[in-house]
């Protein structure tokens, strides 16, 4: 529940986004500003040089990248299962934080930066908004001064929590502001509405709740807070007694609401579907709301297979969009790609799925996903042909991206995926030499066609006296020219790749002078595997 | 420079699970016993296991077994692998197997072969290789892989594994460094490692590593503590850890400890849990960090429990 301050990173003031009655800063310093945090995001997200950040940033972007990070880095946005892009994309984060500025938290974190919590509260115009509108993102922030005390706030659909940091709890926002109508209004269905306890309503009379059982001498005693714990009791009560009707329907999906991550209530749900023959394209509906905010919820995702399979080819064109959705968010979503490749083997729809790699890899060339979906559906279509007919079109593609950015592992590990069983055709492809050549005279970076290169030569690769020249002029002068080809080009890695020194060094030990033989473990031969 | 904080993570997650009225407590009630394992185990890594009182753990992991075999996240809640995999592990490091019906429990595991040699995590039949590493894992300790046929298991396994050297979750899912470890430990345990290609594993895989020191778990991704784990254990299994820069992966690891309340977050300053404070000093202690005892890294348990357990010492 703690969470640190990013003391380190200097609050960043938007001119127009302070309050009338703070202070306001120079042209200079913002500008500053804007330097130090540019800063702090290449170091943290490690973004090599790849990344197009060395272009000017425009302000707006980075405005919003500031705030990203002033709010305590991509918690808020990881929790909304996204974060992944944000290396690459500029248009993704824009998106994604577009509405995550608050004119509230900014003036708190600079002006307020020392006041109390409850100062603070009172400061803020509309706290409940502010509050939901998190929420909406992530539905559990936390937040705090840097004075002594640390607060934290958690976010429970209709209530909100704040704590200090001995977790006693301060603040109730239910008991004292209601939700205003705006963010009821957008809610969903059965969560809109202000929740009535279930001892309350007349047709749960009859169910005497089932408290959780911790034993006797809890290990991990845990006290729930109010709402989920008063659900959670009624679901044992029906859960024991097994109940499949209409109602069990009801208080699962209030309880998946309130923890979409508990297991046992997705299957229960599951047994009362069955026994009510739900129309399950209205389920369907159900999960497209919870899979919003939490699509990396392994539950979501068995359910949705499970759905799936109930509907058969039906289903096909719903997951494949539904899937679209949830890569225009976090397009390297593990279990999204896992239900979509699951979809087109099981139930077919493969007719666009080439096309829509292309589009997702125009978006982001450096997703590895759409990567290995492309060879997915190279390798496993049944309209394309398979591998051979594929292989040159392919390569030709392939190349073109390398040119475009040949630090990119991905197309380098497809390159010489298109050629698995292969290695031979692979050392003949004047494709192959021609963009090997392009890249290491270029003055981008050589590690990957250098590494490529290795392998060549070992498998008789004969380089051109071009490959020959780009070479030595790579080389270190540290190096005897005398040494061989292969030598000198691990040579060139170890100073390329410092991270990786032992590995080249391994490399260069079992690397043979003569190029006709490789010692090393058949490094391209071993593709055969899959 | 710094240095583990062991008596403030020790500290941390003896308090964490005392924790009252907390949003996290709430939802990670389902997987309570997942929780007790990466709390205990790392409390076990810092010589800090005697701080708990083992019958009252033992006495509520044993509630949280199911009639079918299996056990659940928590006491009431379905019977899964994962969680299955939790209890055996919990009790092997309090020396407590015994306490189970343990052909009871390896029946259930077994049963969750599919016929393609992979396996599910419940009746439900989501079908992952995560599972297939908790199952033969569980079985081993329990010295009962006979049960299953480790063969097609073995087979399953390499059906997912891609081109770039790595495996994924089902046949032609992406590399993903989590998938990896599960994989090669599963092949490890089984003496099946000669079926990975361990040169191109051990390259993409030492590729993870990124400028901060950190490891990714996929290309074009960023670092995070538990990939320590991950992408370490694996390559240790695959004896090409010495690819690595290790000196930066500690600085990392110790980078990302809250230095006032303990607990190891994802990334330096980011809020910290018992998931990533496990994988944080697990991870040191694969990389042989001084004062902390060694950890297995395909049984991820001490070295004295897995030889206690698999050998009798």
């Amino acid at each position: 529940m703690s969470k640190k301050t990013r003391g380190d990173i200097i609050p960043l003031l938007h001119k127009t986004k302070i309050r009338p009655n703070s202070p306001s800063l120079g042209d200079c310093k913002v500008k500053k500003m804007f330097a130090t945090t540019d800063e702090k995001i290449r170091e943290y997200f490690d973004i090599r040089d790849q990344i197009p950040f060395v272009e000017p940033i425009h302000d707006s972007l980075l405005e919003n990248l500031s705030n990203y990070l002033k709010f305590g880095g991509d918690s808020i946005l990881r929790l909304k299962g996204s974060s992944n892009l944000l290396e690459n994309s500029y248009a993704y984060v824009e998106k994604s934080l577009r509405g995550v500025i608050d004119d509230a938290w900014l003036y708190h974190k600079s002006v307020k930066f020392d006041t109390d919590f409850m100062e603070l509260m009172t400061s803020l115009t509309s706290p409940v908004e502010y509050f939901s509108d998190r929420a909406k993102l992530g539905r559990h922030i936390s937040f705090h001064t840097s004075s002594k005390r640390e607060y934290c706030c958690a976010h429970t659909r209709k209530k909100i929590f704040y704590w200090d940091d001995d977790d006693h709890m301060l603040y109730k926002a239910k008991s004292s502001i209601e939700l205003p109508p705006a963010a009821i209004q957008m809610d969903s269905d059965e969560e809109s509405r202000t929740r009535i306890p279930f001892k309350e309503r007349p047709d749960w009379a009859d169910v005497k709740p089932v408290p959780q059982d911790d034993g006797p001498c809890p290990v991990v005693p845990i006290a729930y807070t109010e709402d989920f714990s008063e659900t959670m009791d009624y679901f044992r009560a029906i859960y024991l007694a097994n109940e499949r009707s209409p109602r069990s329907l009801q208080l699962t999906a209030e309880a998946i609401q309130l923890n979409p991550g508990n297991y046992t209530v997705w299957q229960f749900r599951r047994v009362v579907l069955e026994a009510l023959a739900v129309d399950l394209h209205e389920e369907l509906k159900f999960v497209d709301r919870i899979a919003g905010d939490n699509s990396k919820n392994y539950q979501i995702w068995h359910h949705r297979r499970w759905l799936a399979e109930k509907l058969g080819a039906n289903a096909v064109t719903n997951e494949l969009e539904f899937t679209k959705k949830i890569f225009s968010q976090d397009a390297k979503n593990y279990h999204a790609w896992s239900h979509r490749q699951w979809v087109l083997q099981a139930l077919g729809g493969w007719e666009d799925e080439l096309a829509y790699c292309q589009q997702l890899l125009e978006d982001d060339i450096y997703n590895n996903s759409a990567w290995n979906q492309r060879y997915f559906v190279v390798t496993r279509s049944p309209l394309l042909g398979g591998l051979a007919a594929m292989r040159e079109s392919e390569v030709n593609y392939t190349v073109q991206a390398i040119r475009a950015s040949p630090e990119n592992e991905s197309p380098w590990r497809y390159l010489r995926g298109l050629y698995k069983n292969d290695t031979q055709s692979l050392v003949e492809d004047s494709q192959a030499a021609s963009i090997l050549l392009d890249v290491l005279t270029s003055k981008n970076s050589h590690v990957h066609a250098l590494s490529l290169l290795l392998d060549l030569l070992c498998h008789g690769f004969e380089p051109s006296q071009e490959l020959r020249s780009a070479i030595d002029v790579l080389t270190p002068q540290s190096c005897s020219p005398d040494l061989a080809l292969t030598k000198r080009i691990s040579s060139i890695l170890e100073h390329a790749d410092p991270t990786r020194v032992k590995y080249w060094n391994w490399r260069k030990s079992t690397t043979p002078v003569q190029s006709a033989q490789c010692q090393n473990t058949d490094r391209l031969a071993n593709f055969s595997m899959q | 420079m710094g240095e583990l904080l062991v008596e403030k993570h020790a500290e941390y997650i003896i308090t964490v699970e005392k924790r009252k009225d907390d949003f996290e407590s709430v939802v990670m009630e389902h997987l309570r016993l997942n929780g007790a394992y990466w709390g205990l185990t790392t409390l076990d890594i810092m010589g800090k296991l005697g701080a708990v009182e083992q019958d009252e753990v033992i006495s509520w992991v044993m509630q949280c077994q199911h009639e079918s075999g299996g056990f659940g996240g928590n006491i009431g809640h379905d019977p899964h692998l994962l969680y299955t995999l939790s209890a055996i592990q919990v009790l092997a490091l309090f020396d407590k197997l015994h306490v189970l019906d343990i052909d009871k429990v390896s029946n259930y595991i077994a049963g969750l072969q599919n016929e393609d040699g992979s396996f599910s995590g419940d009746v439900w039949g989501e079908v992952d290789t995560r599972f297939s590493y908790i199952s033969i894992l569980s079985l081993a300790l329990l010295h009962r892989l006979d049960k299953i046929d480790v063969g097609k298991a073995v087979k399953y396994i390499i059906s997912c594994k891609n081109v770039d050297g790595g495996f994924g979750c089902t046949p032609g899912a992406e590399s993903h460094a989590g998938q990896i470890f599960c994989c090669v430990a599963a092949l490890a345990i089984t003496g099946s490692l000669h079926h990975v290609d361990k040169d191109l594993l051990g390259w993409w895989l030492c590729e993870r590593q990124v400028k901060s020191g950190g490891l990714n778990g996929r290309p074009e991704k960023l670092p995070d503590v538990c990939y320590s784990w991950w992408v370490l254990s694996s390559l240790i299994m695959i004896d090409r850890v010495h690819w690595i820069d290790k000196g930066k992966l500690v600085q990392f690891i110790l980078d990302c400890q809250d230095k006032e309340n303990g607990g190891i977050s994802d990334r330096p300053d980011d809020a910290v849990d018992v998931f990533h404070t496990y994988f944080g000093v697990a991870g040191l202690s694969l990389l042989e960090y001084p004062g902390i005892k060694p950890i297995d890294p395909a049984y991820a348990l001490p070295v004295d429990v897995v030889n206690r357990v698999m050998l009798g010492r």
